[in-house]
């Protein structure tokens, strides 16, 4: 599998989107996982200016991206080499050129990723059968009216869906420039495109792929996009249409720090405090045996959908558990041989000295 | 095991005492362990008319039933032969004749000398008479205890009867702040209720719960007494072993509520995990796991405050992960209750251990 390591500015705006609707999620997720996330003056700024937009189709773009980022990530296009990178008025004008041909990707990117739908549902859909999405859509709880919508849009009416989303894109393309965000994360960009290595990347991709168990296509390219906005990995895989990336974000460290293969105390402590908590607890407990799906979770536990879906994201950064796609559903289930080796680094925890 | 359960009026106004010069502490370990705890009135009232003294023997008594806590059994000795169900009050106990005393002499200094000088108590007897000074220097030197105490210490090695004196008075004195604050009456009360109207078997099967709880074994060898308190009803001394018994004071609340039944495994591991990933006593036990060290180091380690430090260490010994020495103040870590936790983690997540 080539990896290609990549800058695409427009992500970032998708990263920045994501934080600006689920401010919250980002702070319980970092807080899980031990990363003291601070969104700085710019990031700041830029929400600020989201925030206070009165115009809707900010609003519904916002939801859209934070909603579905893995899916609608593929209006974007992508470098061919290592080390390249595309600046924000390249995609959008990209995405203008080829919206018909982007939209379907997306369309089966959500069909496949968001909604767990089949090839042959896609198929059916990009061929005009527009009931298969829009009873998909109307039973996903957990996606937002303004996304429902869009996403019904897109398969119905594509053109309109198109001037409405190069509108909003270039609004927050704005407030992108003037909160200083473009600034900040072009200086950073320019000074790691100086030093870029493509190996050091390939190294991190393959590692990432295998702590995740991630099971990517050796016959396509695999992108490696990264983004500064969010002291956090952004997309952990996405693919469709013969295209399969990650997004992470530079500050690659707490991550790599969990992904070591040798525990060190930091992530032992994280692990102690999400098994301290009762529904990560029960949640494991429940797949320890078999797996299982979030609506069988949801039901066994006694939450919401949306409850166990956001506990079993942070279970999967800390790769203590593993989804698997079957069909229409994800199964989740227990990273048994990842905990036995922090269960063995537990017990030897009082038997040495300082480390 | 003989186990004998009762009621020593003296140990209930020890806990008090300690109460009252530790409240903050108190009050947060049990708060984070989630019991619902509000201290009873009289118990505030108490604290205060004690903290409001400022007599200097006053302090002295206090601080000294503070350091030495766990030598009360020893300064106010089980002397009748114990029957369950038996209500010593604090008058009887401080009926100290001179036989009496020449027994309480004795018996502290081969607890001392054993315990916190760790020589013979032989030699401590022949010091005492041919090296007052050496002896003096040694108890100058221990750690973890004020001047105060180590001015007591000296009065009960050299002139015991003063010693005896001065304690039986300002236990008096501090008697009446524990009538008048009603605090007395209160107790007394519901201590004598109970036993009145419970069998001892009751008390039994909590201490067995117990027992499972901290996953201790006992030397059955010895006789186990049990007496109760209802000063912090929610709270004991922790298990005390002597040379020839062992003591707990268990509060009332944990007979009747927090071991009235076994605790589900799930319940303690949860709070345990709890207790252990938070980074300051996470810290603190691998700095204890290189060797033992007195409170007074662990301040000096993290650079924290005597009274966070005090309250991490009733957490920590709460849930039994650290065991601290009732006669030297020695804290070391309990390494049996990891490999529990880690055997209870698999256990419940289904996980066979690999050699």
């Amino acid at each position: 599998m080539k990896i290609i390591p990549g800058y695409v500015e427009l992500v970032e705006i998708l990263m920045a989107c994501g934080f600006a609707d689920r401010k919250s999620y980002f702070n319980a997720v970092s807080h899980d996982l031990g990363l003291d996330f601070e969104p700085g003056r710019e990031l700041g700024e830029f929400l600020d200016q989201v925030n206070s937009s009165e115009d809707w189709s900010i609003r519904m773009a916002v939801d859209v991206f934070s909603e579905i980022k893995d899916s609608v990530i593929f209006f974007c296009d992508f470098p061919d080499e290592p080390g390249l990178e595309i600046l924000l008025e390249d995609s959008i004008e990209s995405l203008a050129r080829n919206f018909e041909d982007r939209a379907s990707c997306v369309v089966a990117s959500i069909m496949l990723n968001n909604l767990n739908l089949s090839q042959e549902d896609v198929r059916k859909t990009l061929q005009g059968d527009l009931s298969i999405v829009s009873d998909a859509v109307e039973k996903a709880e957990d996606l937002s009216e303004n996304t429902t919508w869009f996403i019904t849009q897109l398969v119905k009416f594509p053109r309109q869906s198109k001037e409405i989303l190069l509108f909003a894109l270039s609004e927050l393309k704005k407030y992108y420039e003037q909160s200083g965000l473009r600034k900040r994360n072009r200086d950073k960009v320019v000074e790691r495109l100086k030093v870029f290595k493509a190996e050091e990347y390939e190294e991190v991709a393959e590692d990432f792929l295998e702590f995740y168990g991630i099971r990517a296509r050796e016959d396509l390219p695999l992108h490696l996009l990264f983004q500064n906005t969010l002291k956090y990995s952004g997309i952990k895989f996405s693919s469709v249409c013969n295209t399969q990336l990650i997004v992470f974000s530079e500050h690659f460290k707490q991550i790599g720090e969990i992904m070591n293969p040798v525990i060190n105390d930091n992530t032992l402590r994280l692990f102690l405090r999400n098994l301290s908590d009762q529904t990560k607890m029960q949640i494991l407990k429940a797949i320890s045996e078999d797996s299982k799906y979030v609506d069988e979770l949801a039901k066994l536990v006694g939450l919401s959908k949306a409850t166990i879906s956001y506990h079993l994201s942070t279970l999967a950064e800390l790769a203590l558990v593993t989804g698997r796609k079957d069909h229409r559903r994800v199964y989740f289930s227990l990273n048994k041989e990842r905990l036995e080796k922090i269960l063995r680094r537990l017990e030897t925890l009082y038997d040495e000295g300082d480390s | 095991m003989e186990m004998i359960t009762g009621y020593f009026e003296i140990y209930d106004l020890t806990m008090a005492i300690q109460f009252s010069l530790n409240t903050g502490p108190v009050e947060k370990v049990l708060k984070t362990l989630g019991v619902d705890y509000e201290p009873a009135a009289q118990l505030m009232e108490f604290r205060e008319l004690l903290l409001k003294d400022g007599e200097w023997s006053t302090r002295m008594y206090t601080t000294f039933m503070n350091e030495l806590g766990v030598m009360a059994p020893i300064l106010f000795p089980i002397r009748q032969k114990l029957l369950d169900g038996m209500i010593v009050n604090i008058e009887e106990s401080l009926n100290v004749k001179d036989e009496g005393l020449e027994l309480i002499k004795d018996r502290f200094i081969q607890v001392f000398a054993d315990r916190r000088l760790r020589i013979s108590h032989h030699d401590l007897k022949k010091m005492i008479f041919e090296e007052p000074e050496r002896v003096s220097k040694a108890v100058e030197v221990i750690g973890g205890t004020s001047a105060d105490t180590i001015w007591f210490i000296n009065q009960l090695l050299f002139f015991p009867k003063t010693a005896m004196d001065f304690l039986s008075s300002n236990t008096l004195r501090i008697l009446d702040y524990y009538e008048r604050s009603g605090l007395r009456e209160l107790n007394m009360g519901l201590v004598k209720g109970y036993i009145e109207n419970n069998s001892p078997q009751k008390v039994k099967d909590a201490f067995s719960n117990f027992l499972d709880y901290y996953g201790i074994t006992l030397d059955e060898s010895k006789p186990l007494y049990i007496t109760l308190q209802n000063s912090v009803p929610h709270t004991n001394s922790g298990l005390m072993t002597y040379p020839t018994f062992h003591l707990l004071i268990m509060g009332l609340e944990e007979v009747t509520e927090d071991f009235s039944g076994r605790i589900p495994e799930e319940v303690r591991l949860r709070s345990l995990l709890k207790v252990l990933s938070d980074e300051t006593r996470f810290k603190i036990l691998k700095r204890l796991s290189k060797e033992p060290a007195l409170q007074r180091d662990l301040v000096e380690f993290t650079g924290l405050a005597k009274s966070t430090i005090s309250y991490h260490m009733g957490l920590l010994f709460k849930s039994s992960l650290i065991d601290i020495d009732p006669f030297s103040s020695i804290i070391c870590v309990r390494r049996e209750t990891i490999s529990r936790a880690v055997a209870d983690i698999r256990n419940l997540l289904n996980i066979k251990e690999k050699k």
